[in-house]
């Protein structure tokens, strides 16, 4: 036998390995991740240090690096006053998301508040709503000139506005309403997840309810509150609609709003600019996200060896509980239900005017039906339907193949896998949207212009989500449960089809409407990629706001946050009874 | 020391509503090791944790030393934290954001009872030392095995000097060689202390090995208190629960034939033959009983014996080989009876064996009594 045959054989049996459709897909998803999530970085970090204009989007030679880029982004003495206001506007969103989440939290956890647990299903309503309707009908109470809340005002005989919707107290407002449920149901788990026994042990060993409060519960979940602060701040750096709406037009601007503009509304647009603010932007996240996980890993040596199930002592609130229970409600009142009302409102008017008889005469269905009618609304609602599908469905099956390799593998590659899925977390979907634009317009592609650039964008955007709920659902099934199966003959599909997939199927369901409530909701990549044949919904209210017609707006954002109540309702259905029947 | 009277506690669930304690009622003299053991979901932990005042009763009256600490007629709930009384989780419950100094001197820090810092400090020395932790001190909670993190926590709870020490499971998260060693290591220490104590297991072999007293639950009620040893050799007249949760027993079926003297003994006719036992109070001839015999009391032998009591003849349907005993089930007609063989015996499935029961080690319960246990 000569070497060479011995070879051949060999590279053909690798070859023969790699064909095999398993191997294929396990490939092709880790291609897809890793091409997703560095090619952007790649070039937002390239493109950062070199002279990028129209014509000159990618300057592959290995000379030419300049620092022209970031000198003209902060020679310019408003990128300061940008630096400022975005960390006021982060801090602010922060603030007033644990303000009310961190209070309704320990209200819903630790104390007798009446009818606390309908909490867990009040907090739906807020997410429902997308961040940009918050803000336009905020923007409505708030305004100096048309808020009904400063007409009220100027009703009692004052002259000067009380509020300012345009303002970053107001901004950081309506963001921190929006973060509030993230930070209710973080805080609220890790609250649930402390072993009652640690609070009792202090009561037995003579600690009364306060000194327990202050020694136990809150040094416990000091981690925790922390971790917190630093997402939601980090978060608050990233945020976009909410700066776009209110801030923008009276000058007040973040990183995101920066690039935005510096990448789509200035002509010739500063491609150079747009590539530092989104460094910088995402070397902030990376920070804080790397600290973040730090945090996590000290909470993660709390871990204590659980006992029995008991509830904790709840706090007797006595004759406060009126005031908390209202508290809650308070909360979902200026989170969602005076939003909706006015753009309700809003949605029945020829034009916007504060509530009076004469604007109640005028109320017809006139906006609903025109928006029915016209064209480019229903191929809105067609590519969003195309997107939140797609990326939903698409989104959990990768979601799904990364967790088993990540989980079940434990290889080098599996590790590096798990790391290239958490990337895009970093990675705002501002910065995320304008590195696709760059991509793809530099390569020559069919699919630039059309939808599913958007659907690209999207599903690397929305891949550390969907591995979120994936991951803890693969690490359930207990390994066994897989070589049971295969030890009783099925092939690793059969596996994924009758194993895995119907045991974390409620995870799937859950994840799968929250990555299509989210690609419907989040307008970030959106307002950077689309063209007007693949417009979006979101992207869509925007421009029937920039022209002024806020009751189309105000009809457009009440179909779409019935159409996403409907849908939430009937997802959580279903995987409340899948989650039943399957015992999990 | 303490006196439960009469405690019940329910709780409502998403499945409705769970009688988790049914009218308990006990008295632990000062000094006793005390053990409420049942199966899970029996009402002991429950139990404990309202003597702990981490539960709230519905209803009954708890008294220690000579507090009421609990009375629903008069209204009174004294809060965990003035109750005096030390506790042993089974999780621990060490908290994992202190050193092991700051967990265990805990009590005195929320509590200071005119000590200076010295002085805690000394005392917490010496309750490491009683728990063999001592040189502990600076060693951060998150760095202690489970042998360890238990021995803290019983240091916390012996830190305050409480007038009644709960402990509820605090071994059942050991392994099983560790859980051997700590149980006489518990037992001596609130022994050597004097200490009135109130421990929930469900593992027998704990509660014989530690404790003075036992009451058995079973469904949120007291089916049986005693010594161990009246446990285990006279089982409650009252429900099956008790002979079967305890240990292993033949049950068979019997009635009172006659001889009911001021003995208390009996005679009565079986399936197994005829025994003379100690019946029952109040029972008269006619009466149906039931017997319970331990596996270790029957006597097997391959020729026939000599001498009173039940002799039947039966074959060894399976013989299980332990070790330390054979398991074997013999036939007789439609009966099957359980009995311990020692390893020497070499008995095979097949065999021919004579079965002895003496009557003097049955315990002997009222039909009707098992009948609505059952139920």
């Amino acid at each position: 036998m000569s070497i060479g045959t011995f070879s051949r054989t060999t590279f053909r049996g690798w070859l023969g390995g790699l064909v095999e459709p398993r191997k294929m897909v396990l490939i092709l998803v880790t291609l897809f991740v890793g091409a997703g999530a560095l090619i952007p970085i790649f070039f937002l970090v390239w493109d950062s240090f070199k002279n990028v204009y129209v014509g000159n989007l990618f300057d592959t030679s290995l000379t030419n690096f300049t620092l022209k880029n970031f000198r003209e982004a902060f020679a310019d003495p408003r990128a300061l006053g940008m630096l400022g206001d975005s960390f006021l506007f982060a801090f602010g969103s922060m603030v007033v998301a644990f303000f009310f989440g961190g209070t309704i939290a320990f209200l819903v956890e630790r104390t007798n508040t009446p009818l606390r647990n309908l909490m867990y299903s009040l907090m739906f309503i807020p997410l429902v709503m997308p961040g940009m309707l918050k803000a336009i009908g905020w923007i409505l109470f708030l305004s100096p000139t048309i808020g009904l809340f400063n007409k009220v005002w100027f009703a009692m005989g004052f002259v000067d506005p009380i509020f300012n919707a345009y303002s970053i107290p107001a901004m950081f407002w309506v963001e921190g309403l929006s973060e509030t449920p993230m930070t209710f149901l973080f805080l609220g788990a890790a609250l649930r997840a402390m072993d009652p026994s640690l609070e009792e042990a202090a009561y037995t060993a003579g600690a009364g309810k306060f000194t327990t409060l202050a020694r136990i519960t809150l040094r416990m979940m000091t981690p925790a509150l922390a971790g917190m602060a630093l997402l939601q701040f980090v978060r608050g750096i990233e945020a976009f609609e909410v700066p776009l709406l209110m801030g923008a037009s009276a000058g007040i601007h973040v990183f995101a709003t920066n690039i935005y503009f510096a990448a789509r509304e200035i002509n010739p647009p500063l491609y150079g600019q747009a590539f530092v603010f989104s460094l910088v932007l995402v070397s902030l996240a990376l920070m804080g996200l790397v600290l973040y996980q730090r945090m996590m890993g000290r909470a993660g040596q709390y871990a204590t060896v659980t006992g029995k199930g008991y509830r904790p002592r709840l706090l007797d609130l006595g004759k406060w509980k009126p005031a908390a229970t209202g508290f809650i409600f308070l909360f979902i009142i200026f989170a969602a239900v005076l939003p909706f009302l006015i753009l309700l409102y809003a949605s029945f008017l020829p034009y916007y005017q504060v509530p009076s008889a004469k604007a109640l005469s005028v109320m017809s269905w006139d906006n609903y039906r025109s928006l029915l009618g016209r064209s480019d609304v229903l191929l809105t609602i067609k590519n969003t339907a195309i997107l939140c599908g797609i990326v939903s469905v698409g989104g959990m099956i990768i979601a799904t193949i990364v967790s088993w390799i990540v989980v079940r593998m434990r290889t080098k590659g599996a590790k590096l896998l798990d790391g290239l899925v958490f990337i895009p977390y970093a990675v705002p979907g501002i910065a995320s949207g304008f590195a696709f634009m760059i991509v793809f317009l530099t390569f020559p592609n069919p699919i630039y212009g059309t939808i599913w650039i958007l659907v690209i964008a999207y599903l690397v955007q929305f891949m550390p989500i969907g591995t979120r709920f994936t991951h803890a659902g693969v690490a359930q099934i207990k390994a066994e449960l897989e070589e049971a199966a295969a030890s009783s003959g099925a092939s690793l599909v059969t596996i994924l089809r009758r194993i895995i997939i119907p045991l974390i199927l409620p995870s799937l369901i859950a994840g799968g409407l929250y990555i299509f409530l989210l690609s419907a909701k989040v307008m970030s990549s959106a307002a950077i990629l689309y063209t007007p044949d693949s417009t979006v919904l979101s992207v869509m209210i925007f421009q029937l706001w920039n022209e002024g017609s806020i009751p189309m707006v105000g009809s457009l954002a009440v179909l779409m946050i019935i159409a996403f109540t409907i849908l939430t309702i009937l997802s959580r259905r279903v995987g409340q009874r899948r989650a039943m029947t399957s015992g999990l | 020391m303490i006196k439960v009277t009469n405690l019940s506690k329910r709780f409502v669930t998403d499945r409705g509503e769970v009688k988790a304690v049914v009218g308990v009622t006990f008295d632990v003299p000062k000094g006793a090791f005390f053990t409420l053991l049942g199966p899970s979901g029996c009402g002991k932990s429950t139990t404990l944790r309202c003597l702990a005042g981490l539960e709230k009763p519905e209803q009954g009256e708890i008294i220690i030393g000579d507090t009421v600490m609990y009375s629903s007629e008069k209204g009174i709930s004294v809060p965990p934290d003035r109750r005096d009384a030390g506790m042993v989780f089974q999780s621990y419950a060490i908290w994992p954001h202190m050193k092991v100094f700051d967990n265990v001197a805990f009590p005195l820090q929320v509590k200071s009872k005119g000590l200076n810092s010295a002085q805690i400090r000394e005392k917490v020395k010496k309750t490491l030392e009683l728990v063999r932790m001592e040189g502990y001190e600076d060693r951060p909670a998150t760095q202690l095995s489970g042998g360890q993190q238990q021995r803290v926590a019983m240091a916390r709870a012996l830190l305050q000097e409480p007038r009644v020490l709960l402990m509820d499971e605090p071994l059942s998260n050991l392994d099983a060689k560790l859980r051997e060693q700590m149980r006489v290591e518990v037992r001596d220490l609130v022994h050597r202390l004097g200490l009135t104590t109130v421990y929930v297991t469900h593992d027998q072999l704990e509660a014989f090995a530690m404790s003075t007293k036992i009451a058995v639950m079973f469904e949120g009620r007291i089916v049986q208190i005693g010594t161990p040893w009246e446990i285990y050799t006279q089982p409650a007249n009252k429900f099956v629960a008790v002979a079967d949760f305890v240990g292993l027993a033949n049950f068979f079926e019997g009635k009172v034939v006659g001889g009911v003297g001021a003995s208390g003994r009996g005679t009565i006719e079986t399936t197994m033959g005829t025994l003379e036992c100690t019946v029952p109070e109040g029972m008269s001839t006619g009466g149906k009983v039931l017997i319970s015999a331990r596996p270790e009391v029957v006597q097997v032998s391959r020729e026939k014996p000599s001498g009173g009591g039940a002799i039947m003849l039966g074959e060894v349907e399976r013989a299980i080989f332990l070790g330390e005993y054979f398991d074997v089930r013999i036939r007789i007609g439609a009966e099957t009876v359980r009995a311990r063989l020692g390893p020497y015996f070499e008995v095979k499935d097949g065999d021919k064996l004579y079965v002895q029961i003496a009557g003097s080690s049955c315990s002997v319960m009222r039909s009707e009594s098992v009948a609505s246990a059952k139920q």
